[in-house]
C-alpha cells in the first residue's frame, strides 16, 4: 500500500483544502494509463488519449476505448491544448498540493482562502516563480507551441556571432534597412533603398539560416503499419533490420515488435518533445524485457478465446502421437546407452550440441572415436558416393588428413538412423571424409588426395550443398 | 483510488501488479447476499489495460461465491465486460467491482448458470480462454 501512495494521484487531493482538484486532475489524465496524458491525441470521436496508449489500442481492438467507435490510427490528431493544460498543471501541482495540504491542518474559513487564491491571478504568479526555479521547461515549451518552433534563438546567436567576423570581410550594414552587403555596393543601394531588408548577402542569411534547421524539425516520417499476413518471413526480417530494430525470434514475436516500434516511433513523431532514436530503442528494450518475452506463449492462437482446443488436439493427434513415442523411445534409448556405456550419453548431446566434439578429437583414430561421429550424409546416396570416391583416393594417400579439434557439424540426425555402434565400414569411410570439413587447414595438406582437383571446391562438398558454389569462387579468385 | 472507494467495495491486498483482492458486499437488502462478504481476485496480465484482467469470485470459509445465474459456482463470472470482446482500457478495478456490486444487486435468482455442474468438473481452461456467448442483456 505505501508503494502505491508513492505514485502521484489524484486523490492526493481529497483530504486537502483543495479536494475539488481531484476532478480536475483526473480530467488530466489519461484513461487508459492513467497517467497524465503524454502527447495527447484526439479521435475522431474526440476523445483524447496518449499517443502511445491510444495506438496500442487500435492496435489491439480498433475501437476507441471510451466510446467502443471504431477509428484508425492514422486520423489521430494532436491535442495541444490538453499538453499544455498538462504541463501547466503538473508544473504547479506541487506547489498547490503543499499549500493544500498545510491548509487543510488549520481552521476551515483559512481553508476557504487558498481556494480563491488559485482561482485569481495569484496562480499565475505561483506557478511563474515556481516554474523560474524548477520547470525552465514549461516556458519554453509553451513558447515552442505559440510559435511552432523553440530552435529559433540559439541559431540566431550563432549568426550573430558569424556577424562579428563578417565587417572584416569587407561588408557593412545600410544605415536605412541593416541589411548587410559589401562596402562598395552601399552608395548604389542607398539610392534604392526604401527601409525594408533587402533579400542579399547577409541579410539573407540572417533569414535563412534560422530556417534550415528548420526543415531537420519535423519529425522523421511516421511509419507505416504492415499487413503481416503479406509478407513472408524474410521479408519481415528485412523491414525489421532495415528499421534497426532487432529481428530474431518467432515470427508472433517479430510482429509485436514491429507493431510496437511502430507506435513508439509515431507517438514520438506525434510528441513536441521528440526522443531520439536511441531513446526510442532503449524504450523497445524495456518492452521487450516486459512483454516481448512472453510472446512465444500469448499471442498464439491456441491462447485466443475462442480456441477449438478439441478439434486441434483431434486434427493433430498423428503428430502428438508420434512425439509422444518418440520421447519414449528416447528416453528408453537413452536410458539403455548409460547402462551399456559411460560415455555413450555423448551421443545424445552431440545432436543438439556440435562444440562437445572436440574432447574427443584426440581420440580421432579409435574406433569408439568412429561411434562418435555423427553421420552427415546418411541417405545422401550422391554424397556418400563421393565420400567413397575420396576415401579411396585418400587411403591411398595414408589417414594424415585428419584434422584435430574441429568441431564437426552436427548433423541433422533422425530416429531412423541405424544403430550406430557396430557400423564398420560406411563410418571408416565417414571418418576419412570428414578431414575436409576444416578448410583452415593448409592447402598443401590436401594436395595429395587429388592433385588435379581444385581444393577448395573439393573440400566443401562435404559440408553443405551451397557451400561449394560459393567456395568454388573464392577458389578461383584465389588461383 | 485507495483514498475513496465507493461504498461497499474494499481493498484487502494490493502488493504487486499481478494480483489484487477487493472485498464486495452488496449494500442494499437484497436477501440472496445480506451479510455476505464476496472475494474478487484479479488477475493482471502484462498488456493490461490494453487486456483484460481475470476477475473471478474467491471462495474461502468466509467468503462464499455469490448466487447468480451468471457467476459458476468456482467462481467464474461470465460478463462481457470481463471478456477481451467487451473489455475496454479505460475500465480499472474500481469500475469492474462495481459492475459486479450492480449485477448482484439487480439480480433476485438463486440460480447457477445452466450445465454448472459439468462445467465445474471439466473446466480446465483459465476464464479468459472460455468461450462464452453473452446473450442475457438484463443483466
Amino acid at each position: 500500500m505505501s508503494k502505491l501512495h508513492a505514485v502521484e494521484d489524484p486523490t492526493d487531493w481529497l483530504n486537502t483544502s483543495l479536494s475539488c482538484f481531484e476532478p480536475l486532475e483526473a480530467a488530466l489524465r489519461c484513461q487508459v494509463c492513467k497517467e497524465f496524458y503524454d502527447t495527447p491525441m484526439i479521435t475522431t470521436c474526440s476523445h483524447t488519449f496518449c499517443s502511445l496508449c491510444i495506438r496500442r489500442c487500435f492496435n489491439s481492438d480498433g475501437k476507441c476505448p471510451t466510446c467502443r467507435t471504431s477509428d484508425q490510427a492514422d486520423k489521430l490528431r494532436r491535442n495541444w491544448v490538453v499538453q499544455e493544460l498538462v504541463d501547466t498543471f503538473k508544473a504547479a501541482r506541487p506547489a498547490a498540493l503543499k499549500l493544500a495540504q498545510t491548509k487543510a491542518g488549520s481552521e476551515d474559513d483559512e481553508a476557504e482562502r487558498p481556494k480563491r487564491k488559485r482561482k485569481l491571478e495569484d496562480t499565475d504568479i505561483e506557478e511563474d516563480s515556481f516554474e523560474d526555479t524548477r520547470r525552465p521547461r514549461r516556458t519554453r515549451r509553451s513558447r515552442s507551441v505559440a510559435h511552432g518552433t523553440s530552435q529559433e534563438e540559439p541559431i540566431e546567436l550563432d549568426d550573430s556571432g558569424d556577424g562579428d567576423y563578417d565587417p572584416e570581410e569587407g561588408t557593412t550594414l545600410c544605415p536605412i534597412c541593416k541589411s548587410r552587403m559589401k562596402v562598395g555596393l552601399v552608395y548604389a543601394h542607398l539610392d534604392l533603398c526604401d527601409g525594408k531588408p533587402v533579400n542579399n548577402n547577409g541579410a539573407t542569411r540572417a533569414r535563412t539560416q534560422p530556417s534550415k534547421p528548420k526543415e531537420p524539425l519535423p519529425p522523421a516520417a511516421r511509419l507505416p503499419q504492415l499487413n503481416y499476413s503479406l509478407l513472408k518471413d524474410n521479408a519481415l526480417k528485412k523491414k525489421l533490420q532495415d528499421l534497426g530494430i532487432a529481428a530474431h525470434g518467432s515470427r508472433a514475436l517479430i510482429i509485436r515488435r514491429h507493431t510496437e516500434w511502430v507506435n513508439l516511433w509515431n507517438s514520438n513523431c506525434d510528441s513536441s518533445r521528440p526522443r531520439t532514436k536511441r531513446e526510442l530503442l532503449r524504450e523497445l528494450d524495456s518492452w521487450e524485457r516486459s512483454q516481448g518475452a512472453g510472446a512465444s506463449t500469448v499471442p498464439s492462437a491456441v491462447m485466443k478465446k475462442d480456441f477449438d482446443g478439441e478439434g486441434w488436439a483431434a486434427s493433430n493427434k498423428d503428430q502428438f502421437d508420434e512425439l509422444i513415442a518418440n520421447a519414449r523411445r528416447n528416453r528408453a534409448r537413452k536410458e539403455a546407452k548409460t547402462e551399456e556405456r559411460e560415455e555413450k550419453p555423448n551421443e545424445d548431446q552431440i545432436d543438439s550440441m556440435p562444440t562437445h566434439q572436440p574432447e574427443q578429437a584426440p581420440s580421432i583414430s579409435t574406433p569408439v572415436r568412429h561411434d562418435e561421429i555423427p553421420n552427415p550424409y546418411e541417405g545422401n546416396e550422391k554424397a556418400l558416393s563421393i565420400v567413397r570416391e575420396k576415401v579411396d583416393e585418400a587411403n591411398s594417400h595414408g589417414r594424415r588428413l585428419r584434422s584435430s579439434g574441429q568441431p564437426i557439424p552436427a548433423p541433422p540426425r533422425d530416429e531412423e538412423r541405424p544403430g550406430s555402434i557396430n557400423e564398420g565400414p560406411p563410418l571408416d569411410e565417414e571418418v576419412d571424409a570428414n578431414p575436409p570439413i576444416s578448410s583452415q587447414q593448409p592447402s598443401s595438406q590436401f594436395v595429395p588426395i587429388s592433385p588435379n582437383v581444385d581444393m577448395s571446391r573439393k573440400a566443401h562438398m562435404f559440408r553443405l550443398p551451397e557451400d561449394p558454389i560459393i567456395d568454388t569462387d573464392g577458389g578461383t579468385s584465389v588461383s | 483510488m485507495q483514498g475513496h472507494l465507493p461504498p461497499g467495495i474494499e481493498l484487502i491486498k494490493v502488493d504487486d501488479f499481478q494480483e489484487w483482492l477487493v472485498d464486495l458486499r452488496v449494500l442494499d437488502s437484497n436477501p440472496l447476499y445480506e451479510n455476505e462478504v464476496y472475494r474478487l481476485k484479479f488477475t493482471f496480465g502484462k498488456n493490461y489495460p490494453i487486456e483484460a484482467p481475470e476477475v473471478v469470485f474467491a471462495k474461502d470459509a468466509t467468503h462464499p461465491i455469490p448466487w447468480h445465474p451468471h457467476i459458476y459456482s468456482n467462481g467464474i463470472i461470465c460478463l462481457d465486460l470481463l471478456d477481451n470482446a467487451g473489455w475496454s482500457p479505460v475500465h480499472n478495478v474500481e469500475s469492474i467491482a462495481v459492475s459486479l456490486q450492480s449485477m448482484l444487486t439487480g439480480n433476485s435468482k438463486k440460480e447457477r448458470p445452466p450445465g454448472d455442474e459439468n462445467f465445474v468438473k471439466y473446466n480446465t481452461q483459465r476464464p479468459k480462454d472460455i468461450n462464452f456467448l453473452f446473450h442475457d442483456n438484463s443483466v
